[in-house]
């Protein structure tokens, strides 16, 4: 009958439906948080400026300024206060009007001394902001400061509503051409078009940012449409291949990012100029941009940006001549070079420059050792604590040259005639006239060589020709996503993935666990396992605290006070004592409060809800085509044993438990995902987007990690087969009549589950938080990454009580792989085992 | 010996040989750049081919193999030198050693071995030992039941209830009676975990743990190989079958060692 068949369709259709419209980015990092004045990530500017946020000001190409939310301003002459006319009938999302009430508030905040504002020292000098009138404010200064102007054009510059800027971190709400969406930590962020926008109407209706650091996984993302436009592409040598597809453009741009070999100024041998100049021409800055950039970048003489208001060429000043590198080490009192150590923050960039530079300096006789750290420990270490002789930063942020008049920044340098000119800077209001100055803080720096310039960090953008090209990032490196859209068939729109479902679901079913626990297995072993739950609970929380490292200050970033680091610490409860600290999370424990992430700014217990709407599906579809593929190897190797069959089943039981399941993964992407399309790359869409989309998601991460599995329990299975093949009650079975299929699968497996069913279960609990790899090489938002990452941000609430869930997770699973095989073999009905 | 025993030692004992002999000799110094020959295809020149940094692919096999089985070997010794004892004691003394056993087996098996390397790493800075404790600390349960087993069969026999009736302590039957008689079974478990913790290392090297650039690693190799797939498919094949040959030869080992110690000897996970 054609007319079911027809409802069909039409009924399933709406799991398959695609929104059109949405615009996919794709950028490396993730947001911490969604108010831009109160962390230095630059991933929030990226997402919510000026998208979300807007400022008094609108930098544009070559760094002019164009009206914003002020229509007009004008410096006084004296230079101590300047004059804004703001915008009329401009209203916040939530439809509070914007006016100088706004702007009074949103400035004194950031110039607050304990403000966490990434650009606070450009606010510093603000003493006040009067309002004469709803649409008049005007800036008074302390003293005049040059960058003040190009600061309200930058995200810490963005004007809050005061009504609601205290939920900003988690709902912002601003001006812009695009309201707040949703945000699925760990995976992404969208944004919706704003109806109400003062300005012209945004192209695309909704944007998803996406958030895929890991090189192959970006890669992976661009070629098969997961993300129609990726920003600041991590993997410059794929660029090639990239450039071949016709279906995409790839634009090289060179970014504000100054990446520099950095010396500890403070440090011999470095405080010594000679020895500065030595490693500056002891570095050949065409090869290694050939070699650690794949040819993108260019090379860079002072810490400047080509495209900053004063740009002056200093590259000619330290050619490549290793023959003077090592006579100006000789002059300086070290013919034979000397030691030393590069710490490499953990990004690629740093990874691959660390060596070529290592390699470049053990030709003129300096041994230079890499050592790797983790972003808390390299800020803890270097950025705080000036323990290091070298380090290679890539500084994002744009005009920054204010930071070598700092003695206290991180590489030390101490010089009053730069103090004294980059002052002279700041009391300098017209442009034109800053330029000779600004020129003269360049040469200085290259002069004093005071870190090895080495190149200016390429910006290499992927985009689907799907994309119409209206758009470009402005100098401060935002994007200006108002003129961009997406034409065709674009990504699929996500929905929540129902995680307060999920969190109902799974209180209901832990309770049920624990009530069967009490009833089967009797108080006294409950108490037993409760007992040990509150040892493994003391164990978590004293490792938690071992480790270094303040997650404070991997959250407000490098441009932090530390006022604000201090008034944040005290914010997050971390200087109590150790004892209070561990009761309190266990009395929030005990009434189902997991705490709260210090860096997402949410409860634990919901992301754990959201990242188990992933994992927990992923684990349980791993193990059925685990179980399925170790059923027909296991029964092959066992009744084929001493026949080809046999052998050939053993032996790829045996392969397949060779096979790294990471590398499996990416090998399966290419043809299932890239050329085939029969599934996506990677990413999850969410549940929202129907059952099939979700699956389809899931497939390719699900069989990478079925596939040792398999392997283990099918030689597990084979060889309890082959144990019970030779026992009585099967040959009284075959006497009695019973056929093989029936001998199989009525008497020997249910036998030989026993043990399978004790494998699977601690399959399962391996599988739940030990999928981090694949979730990286699919960029799944699960839970894997979420404890590895929040270890990596010191983020204890997430990591102790994550933890503790996986201890009495498989407290629980080996309980019901118990209950199963006592279920399966009667024999064993004897009370729980332990 | 069986088939598998033969083929599992021959692999074994080429592979060991390879890697030693890395120490003496190499094609290239694997740490050696030769830029304008970047990403060259195998050649007579390069058997292997050429990296981003024109690295010679060969050596970097070669000499990667050496962090493969220093990590594989010494996890696998951490584990056994501890689990061994703590299985035995458990055995021997049973009650409450026997849980306490139970419930650490519980706490270290909650946390995958990549988990706490990426502990072991925040409190240490990455590098190769946090990749020998987390592999090894994660083994320690695995070797522990295994011994318990085993020296639970044991302790049923009758020449340990004479030693008993003879008057020997506890101590002494577990080390010149037990421990000799479960080797063999303890044998087999260490090939079989030797052959994970390559596997494992791999991971760990895949993400930035173990072991640190600029030495070599098979993990970190197939890393960068993965953005070059389709234009440089050597950079991803060679350390790919390096680790999957070496995880294969140490699982046919412990079959072999297996199927030679007792034919129908239950397998333990």
């Amino acid at each position: 009958m054609r007319l079911p068949r027809l409802l069909l369709v039409l009924l399933l259709l709406p799991l398959f439906a695609r929104a059109a419209g949405t615009l996919t980015i794709g950028i490396q990092l993730e947001p911490p948080v969604l108010d831009p004045t109160a962390a230095a990530s630059g991933a929030i500017g990226e997402v919510l400026f000026p998208s979300v946020y807007e400022g008094l000001v609108h930098i544009g190409p070559g760094w002019q300024l164009s009206p914003g939310l002020a229509t007009s301003w004008q410096a006084a002459p004296d230079g101590h206060s300047y004059t804004f006319e703001l915008r009329p009938n401009v209203r916040f999302h939530d439809g509070a009007v914007f006016d100088s009430a706004a702007v009074k508030f949103s400035l004194e905040r950031a110039a607050a001394p304990a403000s966490p504002n990434p650009q606070h020292a450009d606010f510093a000098c603000i003493a006040g902001v009067d309002t004469p009138g709803p649409l008049t404010a005007i800036i008074r200064l302390a003293h005049p400061c040059s960058g003040l102007l190009y600061a309200l054009g930058l995200p810490g510059g963005a004007m809050l509503s005061p009504h609601s800027a205290a939920g900003d971190l988690v709902n912002p709400i601003g001006t812009g051409p695009f309201r707040f969406g949703s945000w699925a930590r760990g995976d992404s962020i969208t944004l919706l078009r704003n109806p109400d926008y003062w300005g012209v109407q945004a192209q695309s209706p909704a944007i998803k940012f996406r958030f895929i650091a890991d090189p192959n996984a970006a890669l992976d993302a661009v070629l098969s449409g997961g993300v129609d436009i990726y920003s600041a592409f991590p993997a410059p040598e794929a660029v090639a291949r990239l450039a071949q597809n016709p279906g995409l453009k790839v634009d090289t741009a060179l970014s504000e990012g100054k990446m520099i070999l950095a010396l500890n100024n403070r440090r011999a041998p470095f405080n010594n100029v000679l020895v500065r100049r030595a490693l500056a021409y002891a570095i050949d800055r065409q090869a290694l941009i050939g070699a650690a950039m794949d040819g993108f970048g260019a090379p860079l003489g002072s810490h400047y940006a080509r495209q900053d208001p004063g740009y002056l060429d200093l590259t000619g000043e330290y050619p490549y001549d290793p023959a003077k590198a090592r006579a100006l080490l000789a002059q300086a009192g070290y013919p034979h070079g000397f030691a030393t150590t590069i710490v490499l923050p953990p990004v690629s960039y740093a990874t691959r420059a660390g060596q070529i530079i290592a390699a470049q300096l053990a030709a003129v006789g300096v041994q230079a050792k890499l050592v790797q750290l983790d972003w808390v420990p390299w800020l803890t270490q270097v950025f705080a604590g000036h323990d290091f002789d070298l380090t290679i930063v890539n500084h994002v942020e744009p005009l920054d040259y204010g930071i070598y008049a700092n003695p206290d920044y991180y590489f030390g340098y101490s010089n009053p005639h730069y103090a004294a000119v980059l002052a002279q800077l700041d009391a300098t209001p017209d442009p034109a006239a800053q330029l000779p100055l600004r020129q003269e803080l360049q040469k200085i720096l290259a002069d004093d060589e005071v870190n090895v310039y080495l190149l200016q960090f390429p910006d290499i953008t992927v985009q689907s020709t799907r994309v119409s090209l209206t758009w470009q990032p402005s100098p401060s490196g935002d994007f200006n996503l108002a003129t961009a859209s997406v034409t065709g068939d674009a990504g699929i729109d996500q929905a929540a993935p129902g995680a307060r479902y999920v969190a109902l679901a799974l209180g209901g079913v832990a309770i049920i666990l624990v009530a069967a626990l009490v009833l089967r297995a009797g108080l006294a072993y409950a108490l037993r396992r409760a007992a040990g739950l509150l040892v493994a609970s003391l164990i978590i929380f004293t490792t938690m605290q071992l480790i270094p490292g303040d997650p404070a200050r991997a959250i407000l970033g490098i441009q932090a006070s530390p006022a604000a680091v201090a008034a944040l610490r005290e914010q997050l409860g971390l200087d109590a004592p150790f004892w209070w600290r561990y009761g309190h999370w266990l009395a929030g424990l005990g009434h189902g409060d997991l705490g709260a992430s210090f860096i997402y700014h949410q409860q634990v217990g919901a992301l754990v809800a959201q990242r188990l709407a992933l994992s927990l599906p992923l684990t349980l579809y791993a193990l059925l085509l685990s179980t399925a593929l170790a059923l027909v190897l296991g029964i092959v190797a066992a009744y084929g044993r001493g026949r080809w069959s046999g052998a050939l089943a053993s032996g790829l039981a045996r392969l397949a438990l060779a096979v790294p399941n990471f590398w499996f993964g990416l090998m399966l992407v290419i043809p299932f995902g890239i050329v085939l399309h029969w599934v996506p790359a990677g990413g999850f869409p969410g549940w929202g987007a129907g059952l099939g989309a979700g699956l389809r998601a899931l497939t390719l991460p699900a069989i990478a990690l079925a596939l040792p599995q398999a392997a283990v329990l099918a030689r597990v299975l084979a060889l309890e087969l082959r144990e019970l093949s030779g026992q009585d009650f099967l040959r009284t079975a075959a006497a009695k009549g019973a056929g093989p299929l029936r001998i199989l699968f009525r008497h020997a497996l249910p036998n030989a589950l026993v043990p399978v069913l004790t494998i699977l279960g601690m399959q399962f609990s391996f599988l739940l938080a030990g999928g981090v790899l694949i979730e990286n090489v699919f960029f799944l938002p699960g839970l894997g990454r979420l404890i590895f990452q929040a270890i990596a941000n010191r983020d204890a609430p997430v990591v102790q009580s994550v933890s503790l869930l996986l201890v009495a997770q498989v407290v629980v699973v080996t309980l019901l792989a118990d209950l199963a095989a006592a279920a399966a073999d009667p024999r064993r009905r004897s009370g729980a085992s332990s | 010996m069986t088939a598998t025993l033969r083929a599992g030692v021959a692999l074994t004992a080429i592979i060991l040989a390879l890697v030693l002999l890395s120490f003496v000799w190499l094609p290239y110094p694997p740490q050696a750049m030769d830029i304008p020959h970047r990403l060259a295809a195998p050649s007579l020149t390069h058997l292997f081919g050429t990296d981003g940094f024109g690295r010679d692919v060969l050596a970097n096999v070669l000499a990667g193999g050496r962090a493969s089985l220093a990590v594989g070997a010494l996890a696998v010794l951490l584990g056994a030198g501890l689990g061994v004892p703590l299985g035995i004691f458990a055995a021997i003394a049973g009650g409450w050693a026997d849980e306490l056993l139970s419930r650490a087996s519980d706490l270290v098996f909650a946390f995958p071995a990549l988990l706490i390397a990426v502990l072991a790493a925040s409190v240490a800075g990455p590098g190769v030992g946090d990749a020998i404790a987390a592999i090894g600390i994660f083994n320690i349960p695995v070797f522990a039941r295994v011994a318990r087993a085993a020296a639970g069969v044991q302790w049923q026999r009758d020449y340990v209830l004479a030693a008993i009736a003879a008057g020997k302590g506890r101590f002494f039957i577990a080390r010149a009676h037990i421990l000799p008689n479960i080797l063999p079974g303890l044998g087999v478990q260490a090939a079989i975990q030797a052959s994970l913790a390559i596997l494992a290392e791999s991971g760990l090297s895949y993400v930035g743990l173990g072991v640190q650039p600029p030495y070599p690693s098979w993990g970190r190799m197939l890393d960068d190989a993965g953005t070059l797939i389709t234009t440089a498919p050597w950079l991803a094949v060679f350390p790919g079958m390096a680790i999957m040959l070496t995880s294969f030869a140490l699982a046919l080992l412990g079959d072999g060692l297996r199927d030679l110690a007792d034919p129908r000897r239950e397998q333990q996970p």
